[in-house]
């Protein structure tokens, strides 16, 4: 595997995006990266500039209004680039499917690496999920 | 010739320096994580993150300047490996020439500068008020800090080289002076700035929620204003070191490097970031009243 | 104790009807007509705290009320009128009011109640290309 993609592997950039979320999938990733899970040893630090980011984390559906806006964040991300939908509602939809305002899942719109299900997801859960994902691409590249 | 060139690359330009710059970084994010409980990265994490920055994609905004975009951060990154090299070939070959004092605090602005135009070559509101706090923190800093440095100046009998500084402190250093010590201390804080650290870092994470002066700046550009925020790490003590500690003489001097760099990562974590306004008011008061108490100080001979 | 509740009643006599819950929770309803005067007189000349706007949809009319607190008796005062269907319009308090624009905006439509000489009429949650059903209604369903 090229160095460039185990570089990538161990010093991941997430960003946060949150549409229409009830913010306890919000809450649970900020867990995730307080002193106490602790994700920066993985390399895992929080951008604060979409530009700056490789994994964008989703949190929350997807709400026909936010839907363009959505997109271009997704494209202003820099390649290589890949999307984790945490919680139920990110995953699938959840409770909101079929909804007055539901658009469709994330996975319609955008390429998803990872899902990780729970409502909310536990810190541990979404330190699992990440784990997989690593491990995954490490296998397949 | 070829000797310069081998300085300003190798040792102890370039390759040197930013070796020792991601050690440095390194040092400052393990000791964060230790005082707040946690396990900090491992050692190569910065090198990870420079060579994982290299494999991005650069997208540069259309509406922006293209040129000054990528430009800014190159030349930021020469006059800081300019900096260390003449820092080190004046401590451990004692050349230089007479006023490269007064050169090397000239450099030592460029990466604050090459920073502000690269955010307003970015075409976006957020970097240009990242920008304008950044302008606002280097009025602030840089009259302390001037004033500080002429103390060692008085007291070397008028020397404007470096190594003219060191040799003077032979019987003993700047610092075990009265108006010395109290110089160290104000250019210590502005050393702070500088560096881009909390309680100063207004301008470069304030809007941190968004990312700053560098919120457009994508892969290699990025990367190069991360190792230059790095390289600046090392330095910007071991101008302090050379100006009031003595220089590095022998080996164990080091250590002086390694006291420095952990009082500036123990003010880090210890202190609320500040406002703007604040930061002004700090140091165009107490500091610059400090810093010309020492100066009379260094007048009168203390 | 109610003094509040007094004045009002002094004021307006029987143009309105005055429900007391329980000490501290009142409603008091009132003909769209009137709406604008009453909810005036308690703003501004009792000085009471303007809270939020609600509404739900009854058979024949949809319900809105308006909702004020009086913080030194711990007291809420709703303002409630029946808008009748269809053509449900009543006038705007968003001039008098200022915090109440917004609120206005998702009323409108959401529940499909028109507010007449509104500053800002546009949509607040739903796209600008909507089509047209009110997605609180309950004849939606």
């Amino acid at each position: 595997m090229g160095i460039k993609t185990n570089s990538l592997l161990k010093s991941l950039w997430v960003f946060h995006f949150g549409s229409a979320t009830c913010n306890n999938c919000d809450i649970e990733v900020l867990d995730a990266l307080t002193p106490r899970y602790d994700l920066e040893r993985f390399g895992i630090q929080l951008a604060g500039s979409i530009r700056h980011a490789d994994v964008m984390l989703v949190c929350g559906f997807i709400n026909k209004k936010v839907v363009p806006k959505f997109k271009e964040i997704y494209t202003q991300m820099p390649a290589p680039k890949l999307v984790v939908a945490i919680g139920g509602c990110a995953c699938s939809g959840g409770m909101f499917t079929g909804s007055y305002n539901f658009f469709e899942t994330v996975d319609k719109i955008v390429p998803v690496a990872a899902y990780i299900p729970g409502c909310p997801p536990k810190p541990e859960a979404i330190i699992a999920g990440v784990v997989k994902l690593v491990t995954a691409l490490k296998g397949s590249k | 010739m070829s000797k310069l060139i081998f300085n300003y690359i190798i040792f102890p330009g370039f390759l040197f320096t930013a070796v020792a710059g991601m050690l440095a970084s390194w040092i400052d994010r393990k000791v964060t994580a230790r005082v707040q409980w946690r396990v900090g990265p491992p050692l190569l994490q910065p090198l990870y993150d420079i060579i994982k920055l290299s494999g991005k994609e650069i997208i540069v905004p259309s509406e922006g300047n293209c040129f000054v975009f990528l430009v800014a951060p190159l030349v930021g990154f020469a006059s800081i490996i300019l900096v260390s090299t003449m820092l080190w070939l004046g401590i451990l070959e004692k050349s230089g020439f007479s006023g490269d004092f007064i050169v090397v605090f000239y450099l030592l602005t460029m990466p604050s500068i090459m920073l502000m135009l690269g955010a307003f070559a970015s075409a976006n509101p957020l970097a240009s008020l990242g920008a304008s706090r950044e302008m606002k923190l280097v009025m602030g800093y840089e009259l302390p800090f001037v004033l500080a440095a002429i103390v060692p100046v008085i007291k070397s009998g008028g020397h404007i080289t470096l190594s003219g500084i060191i040799s003077a402190q032979s019987g003993h250093v700047f610092l075990a002076s009265c108006s010395g010590f109290v110089a160290f201390i104000v250019s210590m804080l502005c050393m702070q700035a500088k560096l881009g650290l909390v309680p100063f870092d207004a301008p470069e994470a304030e809007t941190e929620i968004m990312g700053g002066v560098v919120i457009e700046y994508s892969g290699i550009p990025l990367g190069i204003f991360k190792l230059t925020k790095w390289m600046m790490m090392v330095t910007l003590p071991v101008f302090l070191i050379v100006l009031f500690w003595g220089g590095m003489g022998s080996f164990w001097e080091i250590l002086k490097y390694v006291v420095l760099l952990v009082v500036i990562v123990l003010l880090r974590n210890t202190n609320p970031r500040v406002r703007v306004d604040q930061a002004l008011r700090f140091f165009w008061g107490p500091m610059t009243a400090l810093s010309l108490i020492a100066v009379i100080l260094a007048l009168a001979g203390k | 104790m109610n003094d509040c509740v007094n004045k009002i009643k002094e004021r307006f006599g029987n143009r309105l009807n005055v429900f007391e819950k329980s000490a501290k929770r009142i409603y008091i309803d009132v003909k769209p007509e009137d709406w604008t005067e009453v909810a005036g007189f308690i703003f501004n000349d009792l000085y009471a705290r303007y809270q939020i706007m609600t509404g739900t949809d009854t058979k024949d009319a949809v319900e809105v009320l308006l909702h004020f607190a009086f913080d030194k008796d711990g007291m809420v005062v709703s303002l409630r009128t029946l808008v009748k269907k269809p053509g449900c319009e009543i006038d705007s308090v968003a001039n008098m009011i200022t915090g109440a624009e917004w609120i206005e905006r998702e009323i409108m439509e959401i529940l499909g109640v028109k507010f007449r000489n509104h500053p800002n009429p546009k949509h607040l949650l739903l796209t600008e290309d909507w089509d047209g059903k009110y997605p609180f209604r309950k004849d939606n369903v």
